[in-house]
């Protein structure tokens, strides 16, 4: 059965896309088949990621009604050499598409609503084990679209307190009224070569749990490698022993519970 | 005096026959507006009802109870209180009362289908 899972903040600059990417490595290296569908449609990332420069049919296409998601979904499993299938879905980044995408009208994005939540049945077609959406900062048409109708959301925060805050307002407002199964993930928690003692790490997570009111599923520090390395590697992929890549597989293995996938 | 009678009776002739023409015509131009109008009529479109439409943000904007049938109907599109009641987890008449209410909402039609009743999104 395909498990839905949406990565989500509430601000940009979190770290959503990184650990998106590397999570779905991390599964289709592990041999189960993904689909990372990139429903960020005003900054889309996964085309520059994985360098892909043209596309026959996007995301915004398959919301438009123009083709089917197995016309939009690439398989990067040869390239990558996963045992498990590796499809993304990109969305269109030309400048024309993203100002199409942010005048929809409200019953195009009920319309869009009603596409993603037949989506898990269409991907289970295709014998997905797991769909990730990387979604917009925020609350957006779109990204609340995604959140409703993912079986799991996962809201990746740092330890700003601004993103503490539109964390709890977003909560509030969306994933509670939805009742949507909710995890943090705290990244850039601490800096890599200075961790927190055991009892300092402790309280800090009980403290953003008792203001969230959601499990925190793992915190991953700040890793100076990661952040140099500029999206020009997978870690997950190339670079399995990195610190970085053992958080995710990490992640990725409670993840799998949390969905009963 | 049965002369000028008769020319007097050819002038009115004459003038009738104009009119008749006259009017001839305009029947003629009549129909060709007419016909011109029915064949190049602007269709008018019906102002879109936008109310109805039950996108993330309305449902956001709902009553708890009212979300979930709400958000189970996006998911069916056309259905009955039953197949709402297996898919939200509620009892059948909970989800047919919630379904009345977001039909007098204006969000969903109710059609009938043999002896079934059907909700619809609008």
């Amino acid at each position: 059965m395909n498990g839905v899972l949406s990565i989500h903040s509430s601000r940009g600059g979190t770290g959503k896309s990184l650990i998106a990417v590397n999570l779905a490595a991390t599964y289709a290296k592990q041999g189960m088949n993904v689909s990372l569908i990139d429903l960020d449609f005003r900054a889309p990332s996964l085309n520059t990621v994985f360098g892909i420069s043209k596309m026959e049919y996007s995301v915004n296409d398959f919301l438009n009604g123009q083709c089917r998601i197995e016309d939009v979904l690439i398989d990067l499993s040869e390239k990558y050499r996963t045992k498990g299938r590796f499809f993304i879905g990109v969305a269109d980044p030309s400048l024309e598409a993203v100002r199409d995408m942010v005048s929809k009208s409200r019953k195009w994005e009920l319309e869009a609503l009603k596409k993603l939540l037949s989506l898990k049945s269409d991907l289970d077609n295709l014998k997905v084990n797991c769909t990730i959406y990387d979604t917009s900062p925020g609350i957006l048409y779109s990204s609340i679209n995604a959140v409703t109708s993912s079986d799991l959301s996962l809201i990746v925060l740092t330890l700003d307190k601004l993103d503490i805050e539109g964390t709890q307002r977003m909560i509030r407002d969306i994933y509670d009224a939805f009742e949507k199964k909710t995890l943090i993930l705290v990244n850039k928690a601490f800096p890599e070569r200075t961790p927190l003692s055991p009892d300092e790490n402790k309280r800090m997570l009980h403290q953003i749990e008792s203001e969230l009111k959601k499990p925190i599923i793992c915190e991953i520090p700040c890793f100076c490698d990661v952040l140099a390395a500029s999206r020009n590697m997978i870690f997950t992929l190339e670079k399995p022993e990195h610190a970085f890549a053992q958080s995710l597989e990490a992640l990725a293995q409670e993840l799998t519970k949390s969905m009963s996938i | 005096m049965t002369e000028h009678r008769r020319r007097f009776e050819l002038l009115i002739l004459d003038e009738l026959r104009k009119m008749n023409e006259k009017l001839d015509r305009m029947i003629k131009i009549d129909e060709g507006i007419l016909r011109g109008l029915l064949e190049n009529r602007i269709p008018v479109e019906e102002p879109v009802k936008l109310e109805g439409a039950l996108d993330t943000m309305t449902l956001l904007t709902l009553p708890d109870n009212l979300r979930k049938t709400a958000l189970a109907m996006c998911k069916l599109s056309e259905a009955t209180a039953q197949d709402v009641a297996g898919e939200t987890g509620r009892k059948r008449a909970v989800e047919s009362a919630l379904l009345n209410e977001l039909v007098t909402m204006g969000h969903l039609a109710k059609k009938r289908k043999g002896r079934k009743i059907y909700f619809v999104l609008r």
